[in-house]
């Protein structure tokens, strides 16, 4: 091999390694932005649109994204959205969404904690934590709904099995805001 | 001669002219003396009247010129009567008009509280907010109009005259644009009030449609229950009759903005005793989503509760159960019971049978400590119509005497501490 064939291996092979280290020095693609109507929230990007289903909710959601399977072993995660809703109260809202519970859509129901805290984009938001099943098949997760003074609310929920992290509740939920 | 005729001619004239004047003067300070014998609501009418003619009907003219002060309610009939007050508070009606004719309904309960509508022209059927539906508005004067199936809750009735004053100010305003004074009148008027928004709003709920991802199927075996299972087996357990949600009825929801309560009204079929019955649920959830208190109403005919007095008149019975929910323990196991795998039920034997629990049956514990129960028998009705009229009552959260029909009796079920030993007595005053 000559001293020229060497270096153009070696030239090569610097390429190739400052191409792979910028690439992989660019921004990893941990989430994607999701525009919802006048919402917008971003989404691990592990995570896939999916038609509706009565195993991902209702055919009513604008928005609709799945991790895993629900009957899966583990790793469930499915993230609800719309911004349709007419009112300007969380309050309606939440017993909006509760309310199929008296036809057994909601077995063993148990609304958590809830926090207000204002909306970037304006208005305020309302997070429910909140958790339905039975052991070990139990779905738990955030119900955020979002109101301002021009209608219409949006409603944002993010529920998955045990393994649902509050990372992944806090890269939906802290990102979510008002586009317009 | 001739000219001294006609001074003098003048002066009688004018003496008489003076005397027509301080004539009519007089009369008119006796008619305003006269004015204050009337009562005050008169009063402001006339003066209303008197400055609309001299404002050429452009002037605001102050009062609303409606009568909002007599809001009194005779005290109930009985003491069981007035128990029932705390779930479904009885309210007086009255409906009044403006100057312009725009019916202002007022429903006035014995706490002061008010509800008001406004105008009395059908109205669409509530909203299915979940399926994208917009609330429809209405106009209720031309060039005022307010959202569709709403009203306007009013603690102790404050911000009545507020109201009223401003549906009266959007009327005037119409009016004043439309005379040919309107630009004269609009550059010197500017003052008027807005009609607030309303604090009851009602929409339609499709108890069917799951909203939220269903619970995966359960691949295991599921553990048979025991006596010893802390929850409550679902469905028919005894033969006292059940009740369970009908989800093929839409439900309504009902937002109060006031104490930001949302009520939601089911309707419920079943039996009683082996006899058909329906019903109506109501659960009130705070903004949390937290049960605050269930209201039970159950239609049939025949015997309601054991112990009842039988009467000889036929005619059917609605039994108003009413259930508080006040510690996060009974939270949970209301919860729990509401929000089943199934459709709702509503276990009779204990509310309406007053079988004594079972020890290890929290939820019939906690009902038959908790549940106060009035029972309202009517004479020669359908018991179709008295449900309607039930369901009605629930959704509004207000009930009235019913015109024209004969209230038989009236009975009582108050809870006891231990949920034992609850009997059902007739309260004498409301027995016709």
């Amino acid at each position: 091999m000559t001293r020229t064939t060497r270096r153009g291996f070696l030239a090569l092979g610097l390429v190739s390694a400052a191409g792979l280290a910028l690439a992989g020095s660019a921004e990893p693609a941990l989430a994607a932005a999701v525009t919802v109507g006048g919402l917008q929230f971003d989404v691990p990007d592990d995570l896939r649109p999916a038609a509706a289903g009565a195993e991902l909710g209702g055919g009513t959601w604008q928005w609709r994204g799945v991790r895993g399977t629900p009957a899966g072993a583990a790793g469930f995660m499915v993230v609800l959205a719309r911004a349709d809703l007419d009112s300007t109260d969380g309050g309606e809202v939440v017993g909006l969404m509760l309310a199929d519970g008296l036809d057994g859509h909601l077995p063993g129901l148990v609304v958590g904690s809830r926090r207000s805290r204002s909306m970037p984009g304006g208005g305020e938001q309302l997070r429910l934590d909140l958790t339905y099943g039975s052991a070990p098949r139990t779905l738990r997760g955030t119900l955020l709904v979002a109101t301002r003074e021009d209608r219409p609310a949006a409603v944002l929920a993010v529920l998955g099995d045990d393994t649902l992290t509050a990372g992944d509740l806090a890269t939906v939920l802290d990102s979510a805001r008002w586009a317009s | 001669m001739a000219n001294r005729r006609r001074a003098v001619e003048r002066a009688t004239f004018r003496r008489k002219a003076t005397d027509r004047v301080v004539a009519g003067v007089l009369v008119l300070v006796g008619l305003s003396g006269l004015m204050s014998v009337l009562p005050g609501h008169s009063q402001r009418a006339v003066s209303y009247a008197g400055c609309r003619v001299v404002t050429l009907g452009l002037g605001t003219c102050g009062a609303p010129g409606l009568d909002l002060s007599d809001t009194s309610l005779a005290p109930a009939r009985c003491p069981t009567l007035a128990t029932l007050d705390a779930a479904l508070p009885e309210v007086r009606v009255r409906q009044l008009s403006t100057a312009r004719g725009l019916p202002v309904v007022i429903s006035t309960a014995r706490s002061g509280d008010v509800v008001v509508q406004l105008g009395d022209a059908p109205q669409p059927a509530p909203p299915t907010l979940l399926d994208g539906a917009t609330r429809p508005r209405r106009p209720i004067v031309p060039g005022v109009d307010v959202p569709a199936q709403a009203e306007w809750y009013l603690p102790r009735g404050q911000g009545l005259d507020e109201l009223v004053g401003a549906v009266q100010d959007g009327e005037h305003e119409v009016a004043q644009n439309r005379s040919a004074l309107a630009l004269l009148a609009g550059g010197l008027d500017r003052d008027e009030r807005t009609v607030p928004p309303p604090t009851l709003l009602t929409s339609t709920v499709d108890l069917r449609e799951q909203l939220l991802p269903q619970v995966p199927a359960r691949t295991d075996p599921v553990p048979p229950r025991t006596t010893t299972t802390p929850t409550r087996p679902r469905g028919p357990v005894r033969s006292g009759g059940v009740l369970t949600v009908r989800p093929d009825v839409p439900a309504r929801l009902v937002f109060n903005r006031v104490s930001r309560t949302s009520t939601l009204v089911a309707t419920l079929g079943g039996t009683i005793g082996g006899r058909p019955a329906t019903g109506t649920l109501r659960v009130e959830r705070d903004p949390s989503g937290n049960v605050l208190e269930v209201l039970l109403a159950v239609v049939t005919q025949g015997q309601v509760v054991p112990g009842e007095p039988r009467t000889s008149l036929p005619g059917p019975a609605v039994a108003y159960v009413r259930v508080p929910v006040r510690t996060p323990a009974e939270r949970e196991l209301v919860g729990t019971w509401l929000a089943g795998p199934s459709a709702a039920t509503v276990p009779l034997d204990e509310l309406l049978g007053l079988a004594t629990p079972s020890a290890d049956d929290q939820l019939a514990s906690f009902l038959s400590r908790a549940a106060t129960v009035t029972v309202l028998r009517y004479a020669f009705v359908d018991p179709a119509a008295l449900q309607d009229r039930v369901t009605t009552e629930l959704v509004e959260g207000r009930r009235q005497e019913w015109d024209g029909i004969r209230l038989v009796e009236v009975v009582g079920v108050a809870p006891t501490p231990t949920g034992a030993g609850r009997v059902a007595v007739s309260d004498p005053p409301c027995r016709t």
